[in-house]
């Protein structure tokens, strides 16, 4: 019995054995988000071609459990903004950029690659750019092009829609035009509005804040002091407020709890959102939305006021990749024009310099029907984040979490937004306190 | 006789060399048990040792290297974190209150349902249908239910006359009341274990407490409650657990990052979030869970001490 067992057990053990082992090839690994899945095979088939190396993709997989259990594929998605704690992960990209003849620092938006240069060691090579810009459905614009000419004073020939010199009383009146309610009593019940309003998200206040003159943190205070009660923070949250809180003269925005209902860009009834995320540009083709972008409206008297924000994902190598030699081949081809190019496919504009002209060079069907000038204009006047490690812990648990109270109507509300600025400070500075003394 | 026969068989026992001792007694038991035990230590005793020597470290999620802090995260914890005790503190608020609703609640349906009422069997499973469910569709379901804006809820509150009905979620001063409210449907498994311990009770108890002319209110308290203590005492453990470690509801409620206002913030969600968000603190959250266990296991020491004022072990 105890033969013929073990006549059936060794070749099974065998049979398993040999199935668990794969082909050797040579192959190199990347990690990318869901919505990636099959749009660069193309890319990784240009790739095997051009050097004998397999790119295995893997889709959605969460790349901190990867690094975790030190199962990190070589190619390691990063970003702007995640790149100071992940750079433990990540290889120098030095050395191999000098001996390379295609990636030059340069290539790039620079202050893209100043974010991924950390003490002078590049970490990551930027792909595809996020600006904040002005979006616009140009649906609900043209729906109301005679009330929009009438309140702006614009010539029957004259675009209805969002122009690169709108300052913020030109996006608040078009805002109001673009607000339709009804009222009941003294309710008034919206069914469109003119602006989204970002509360989970920090990015429409900051870029506010950052507009009219303002910072998050005090200037040399290595990023430890808070600078949220100068008059440049107070007047803009008090823009931020106003356009949900404000009376039937200011209102064009959902307050925190309209926004709980179906209120959204994507939905089809907020005519614009100011900042946005350019990730966002495939599903609002999806959805069939006829959209446009702008440059942000600035603050009145401040035409060249920068504050948008940018940032960018980007790709490194694992310190512990056994192939980095070819993973570096990779980059150039993935963060180079071809990737550029596919890239765009997917409504991705990437971080090269010369993308503008990149695109030019497209054949009219596979140039996007957008304001493509205005996303390079933005980038211009765009900042990136402020290199803080705990920055988006205290962005999400400090700041727009008391700023959420100034954003409706009953108990726990706040209206002062003096003094909501002044306890986010106070935290904010105990925050940093308590971790450096 | 048997006296005799059992001698024997020690003194046969006693003649049998270790190993045959333990293929005829243990082969089996140590066989089926070593899974369970290795199981144990692979999944629980490692990850419980390595999250301890973890907290002692500054380790974050994508370092690769760690220091050796000792117990300076524990003391940031205690001393100077205050969203740590917040957290805490909701927890602790969500687990107390949901915990009272669901026991009282569960012990009175188990009296409901273990009375002769008709379509018995199909109460008992829609009783117990919420229990089921997970928690991430509960979630789901109560957030478009309860959506000041569009839900079904409001709009009957409308409807009845009550022009500023509550904000539920949306509100930090009433997101933690909703989600205990929520959370305290969740008592199928409590149900079922007062059901069965209901069901044991000897009829003639209640019969001769009739006869000797006791109310319905007596009998459940000098008979019922007493009979059935250990049961409650069960749920009591079991309720104060789930309730500290409540994730999912939170997550779901909250989007995940204790939204609104950080009002739906308990303890596992920012335990959660200082591991896996920026800035990944993998140590810290590790101090976090040891200290959140210690706290577990005096709440759980201390029901075990009030159970003595309540739990009768002799009815006599």
């Amino acid at each position: 019995m105890k033969r013929i067992t073990k006549a059936l057990l060794l070749p099974l053990l065998l049979i398993t054995f040999l199935s668990s082992c794969e082909p050797r090839v040579d192959t190199l690994q990347i990690a990318l988000d869901i919505e990636d899945e099959g749009r660069y095979d193309e890319l990784f088939a240009y790739f095997s071609e051009k050097t004998g190396y397999q790119i295995k993709a893997t889709y959605g997989q969460d790349i901190g459990k990867l690094i975790g259990t030190k199962n990190e594929p070589d190619i390691i998605k990063t970003s702007t903004v995640v790149v100071e704690s992940m750079k433990e992960t990540l290889l120098d990209l030095n050395s191999f950029i000098e001996k390379s003849t295609v990636v030059k620092t340069t290539n790039y938006v620079s202050s893209l690659m100043d974010a991924l240069t950390i003490d002078n060691k590049v970490y990551a090579l930027p792909t595809s750019i996020n600006t904040s810009l002005l979006y616009y459905n140009k649906t609900l614009f043209d729906n109301s092009a005679n009330e929009l000419r009438l309140t702006l004073n614009l010539d029957p020939l004259e675009s209805v829609y969002p122009q690169a010199d709108w300052d913020y009383e030109d996006y608040q009146k078009a805002g109001l035009v673009l607000s339709k309610y009804s009222s009941s009593g003294s309710n008034l019940f919206y069914s469109q509005f003119g602006a989204e309003t970002q509360l989970n998200w920090w990015g429409e206040w900051l870029v506010y804040l950052q507009q009219m003159g303002g910072s998050f943190y005090e200037a040399d205070s290595n990023n430890r002091i808070c600078a949220l009660t100068s008059p440049e923070a107070i007047a803009a949250t008090t823009f931020f407020r106003e356009k949900s809180m404000g009376g039937i003269n200011k209102k064009f925005a959902p307050n925190a709890i309209e926004l709980t209902g179906d209120a959204s860009f994507m939905g089809g009834n907020i005519a614009m959102i100011f900042g946005g995320h350019m990730g966002d540009w495939y599903s609002y083709d999806a959805l069939n939305l006829d959209w446009d972008v702008q440059v942000l409206p600035t603050p009145v008297g401040l035409p060249n006021a920068r504050g948008g924000e940018i940032s960018a994902d980007a790709f490194g190598i694992s310190i512990r990749s056994k192939k980095s030699q070819q993973a570096f081949a990779f980059l150039e081809v993935w963060t180079g024009e071809e990737g550029a190019l596919q890239m765009f496919k997917y409504g991705k504009v990437s971080a090269l310099k010369n993308m503008d002209e990149l695109i030019n060079t497209l054949p009219n069907d596979q140039q996007k029907d957008i304001n493509i000038e205005a996303v390079f204009s933005a980038i211009e006047k765009a900042l990136t984040l402020p290199r803080e490690r705990d920055f988006a812990k205290v962005m999400r648990e400090m700041v727009m979490s008391e700023l959420y109270l100034l954003m409706y109507d009953g108990r726990g509300s706040k209206s002062d937004v003096g003094e909501v600025l002044t306890t986010i400070k106070n935290n904010v500075d105990a925050y940093y306190r308590g971790l450096y003394g | 006789m048997d006296k005799i026969v059992r001698r024997n068989s020690k003194v046969k026992s006693s003649k049998l060399s270790f190993r045959q001792n333990f293929t005829r007694h243990y082969k089996f038991f140590i066989l089926f048990t070593i899974i369970a035990i290795i199981g144990f230590f692979l999944f629980y005793f490692y990850p419980i040792i390595r999250t301890f020597m973890l907290s002692l470290t500054n380790k974050t999620l994508y370092s690769a290297s760690s220091e050796f802090v000792g117990l300076e995260n524990y003391m940031y914890a205690l001393k100077t974190d205050t969203m740590f005790a917040k957290s805490l503190k909701q927890s602790l608020i969500f687990a107390l209150v949901s915990g009272v609703f669901v026991l009282i609640t569960s012990l009175l349906l188990a009296l409901l349902l273990n009375s002769k009422v008709k379509l018995l069997g199909a109460f008992r499973t829609i009783y117990f249908l919420p229990f089921i469910i997970p928690s991430f569709a509960v979630g789901a379901v109560y957030k478009n239910l309860l959506n000041p804006s569009t839900g079904f809820v409001n709009k009957l509150l409308n409807l009845v006359g009550i022009s500023d009905p509550p904000l539920w979620y949306a509100s930090p001063s009433s997101a933690l009341l909703t989600m205990i409210i929520i959370s305290s449907f969740g008592f199928g498994v409590k149900m079922v274990v007062f059901l069965a311990a209901l069901q044991e009770i000897p009829e003639e108890y209640y019969e001769v407490a009739e006869l000797e002319g006791a109310s319905k209110f007596k009998q459940f308290f000098k008979i019922t409650l007493p009979i059935i203590s250990p049961m409650v005492f069960f749920n009591v453990i079991l309720i104060t657990i789930d309730g500290l470690r409540s994730f999912s509801l939170a997550f779901v409620m909250g989007n995940g990052s204790g939204w609104p206002s950080n009002s739906t913030l308990l303890f596992p969600i920012y335990m959660f979030m200082t591991a896996f968000n920026m800035p990944f603190r993998l140590g810290y959250a590790a101090a976090m869970a040891w200290l959140f266990f210690l706290i577990i296991l005096g709440f759980t020491l201390l029901q075990f001490g009030l159970s003595k004022l309540y739990v009768k072990k002799d009815l006599n």
